[in-house]
């Protein structure tokens, strides 16, 4: 074969491996497109377990899409704790799942003992503590 | 329309126009006129990954779509290196592919019942000690590291079998513990931690000294770390992990001069580059001429490199298609470890995460250790580039790796009514 074929052929077959690999891209591109729109998950329940401010034990709050928590009466999980900031942090849904994320609070938020420093993702029997307030999360979808 | 669900057609489309331009350009420059058979043979069973993709579509399969494309490409740059080096070693790659995809088959069914496989725990530590001990005892010596098994009839290496089930035995352990980390006082987490740590740590000392074999125990090593890091989110176990296994390789080497001689030849390959670093000096003379686009399949000399097929194909990919070629090769496995680890991010389950991301991981560890090796990074180790370099032993367990972390994909998808 001449020089001039194998030439192309091996600038061919890198274009090849590259042009692969744009398309794989170009496939979770459009994977993260349709995966914005995915806001309709099944609802989730976050239950109280222990708690030093006015909440009650055992009050369990429905979440369905996102929702904020905090002292503050406008938000929609409300917990009388002075630890608790007056916006703490929120759930939002990402992907089809649930995460939570600290909205700058003076205490922290924590999930499962640790602090969260970035938004983390929620799987059911998970604990969030937000102030002195620790939640159960429950998202038993799957039964 | 882009559905990553399906078996995309244009992406298996250059994947295979990839390999079969590859096979044409090696037939034509390295062995013109010889029988078309093993080119034909090779194709074959690449072409089995999209009808088993499509079967799997057909029976229900809601899983990751792009992870057995990638796969393709890298299995398909693999046979054609091969082919150009040793045609014979070639058909043996390609039938141990098809056994490999047997095991897919079989893993990907039992991870689509996570429950069940997470329940066999101590089956699993049990096989890992079994084939530690009988390596330590019965194991051959092959290329300075003691770590295959002869059984008469075929020879494997049992630390591929070992990677998986240090995986499957770690996810499940360490997602059983999953609740006690939010609920116990750390103390306790941490004796319960620090048992697995400390018994993988110690087997992988013993390994590096016995067997010689470096990357075996540095592979194990980054399994446990990366899984206890992935479990309980907590850095210090890792870097407690790490540092002691450095002190005790740093010991390992001032008392052991085997040891010492793998670590010198890092160090500084050219100063014995006849004797104890002309593979590793081979190997970057290789690297080096490859250029930005590198001499063309066939048209280089990697043949020079001792253990080239194995263990520094992919020098020889960086010499014949160049440093463009070579970073397409490295973006092809982060691809795979992404899709791995995203599979683990959307599942719900402690095992199932687990299991995903310690899957991810180990096709990770595998493609720095030797990548790293090969451009001496790091010290060089004789582990296969997963899917690309030879090794029957290897290909199978990573495929098997590869039919559970589908199998997890398609039962997590499944359960919550999604689409990957």
């Amino acid at each position: 074969m001449s020089e001039l074929v194998l030439l192309l052929l091996r600038y061919l077959l890198l274009a090849l491996l590259f042009l692969f690999l744009y398309r794989a891209v170009r496939v979770m591109q459009e994977e993260l497109r349709g995966a914005s729109g995915e806001t309709s998950v099944p609802p989730a329940t976050l239950a109280v377990e222990e708690t030093e401010g006015r909440v009650r034990p055992g009050q369990v709050f429905v979440i369905s899409g996102e929702a904020v928590i905090g002292r503050s009466p406008e938000v929609q999980v409300v917990l009388a704790d002075e630890f608790t900031s007056h916006q703490h942090a929120r759930l939002v849904v990402r992907g089809g799942r649930y995460w939570i994320e600290d909205l700058g609070s003076r205490n922290g938020t924590y999930l499962n003992g640790q602090r969260i420093e970035a938004p983390a993702p929620l799987a059911d029997g998970d604990l969030v503590r937000i102030g002195s307030t620790t939640l159960r999360f429950r998202w038993p979808t799957w039964a | 329309m882009v559905r990553t669900q399906l078996a995309d057609p244009v992406l298996y489309g250059f994947s295979l126009a990839l390999s079969l331009g590859g096979f044409v350009m090696v037939h034509t420059v390295r062995h013109p006129g010889d029988s078309l058979m093993p080119v034909g043979y090779g194709v074959l069973v690449l072409l089995s990954l999209p009808v088993i993709h499509l079967a799997l579509l057909r029976s229900g399969f809601r899983g990751d779509g792009l992870v057995l494309p990638v796969t393709q490409t890298l299995v398909g740059l693999g046979l054609v290196e091969l082919y150009r080096l040793q045609p014979a070693g070639m058909v043996r790659q390609a039938t141990w592919v098809l056994v490999g995809l047997g095991g897919f088959l079989l893993a990907y069914r039992a991870a689509s019942r996570a429950e069940r496989l997470s329940r066999y725990r101590y089956l699993y530590a049990a096989s890992i000690l079994v084939l530690l001990a009988s390596t330590l005892l019965f194991g051959v010596e092959r290329g300075g590291a003691r770590q295959w098994l002869d059984l008469g009839f075929a020879s494997f290496q049992p630390s591929e079998v070992v990677k998986v089930c240090l995986v499957l035995f770690l996810a499940s352990y360490l997602a059983e513990h999953h609740r006690l980390f939010a609920l116990r006082p750390p103390q306790e987490v941490e004796r319960r931690i620090l048992v697995p740590v400390a018994a993988v740590l110690g087997a992988s000392l013993l390994i590096l000294v016995v067997q010689r074999d470096l990357g075996g125990a540095l592979l194990y090593l980054s399994i446990v770390l990366g899984m206890v890091y992935v479990g309980t989110g907590r850095v210090e176990y890792v870097a407690t992990g790490a540092l002691a296994f450095l002190a005790g390789a740093g010991v390992c080497a001032a008392l052991f001069p085997h040891v010492r001689a793998r670590l010198e030849v890092w160090v500084d390959p050219w100063r014995d580059l006849a004797g104890s670093g002309y593979q590793l000096g081979q190997a970057l003379f290789a690297l080096a001429s490859g250029g930005i686009a590198g001499a063309g399949l066939g048209l280089g000399y990697p043949e020079l490199i001792p253990a080239v097929h194995t263990d520094l194909i992919f020098a020889a990919i960086g010499e014949e298609l160049g440093y463009a070629g070579a970073l397409g090769v490295i973006l092809l496995y982060m691809l795979l470890v992404t899709r791995g680890f995203r599979i683990a991010l959307r599942a719900r389950r402690a095992f199932s995460q687990l299991l995903a991301a310690g899957i991810s991981l180990v096709l990770a560890a595998q493609t720095l250790l030797i990548l790293g090796g090969s451009v001496r990074l790091i010290p060089l180790t004789g582990i296969p580039l997963p899917f690309v370099g030879y090794g029957g032993s290897a290909v199978v367990s990573n495929f098997v790796l590869l039919g559970l972390l589908l199998g997890v994909s398609h039962h997590e998808e499944a359960l919550h009514g999604r689409r990957a």
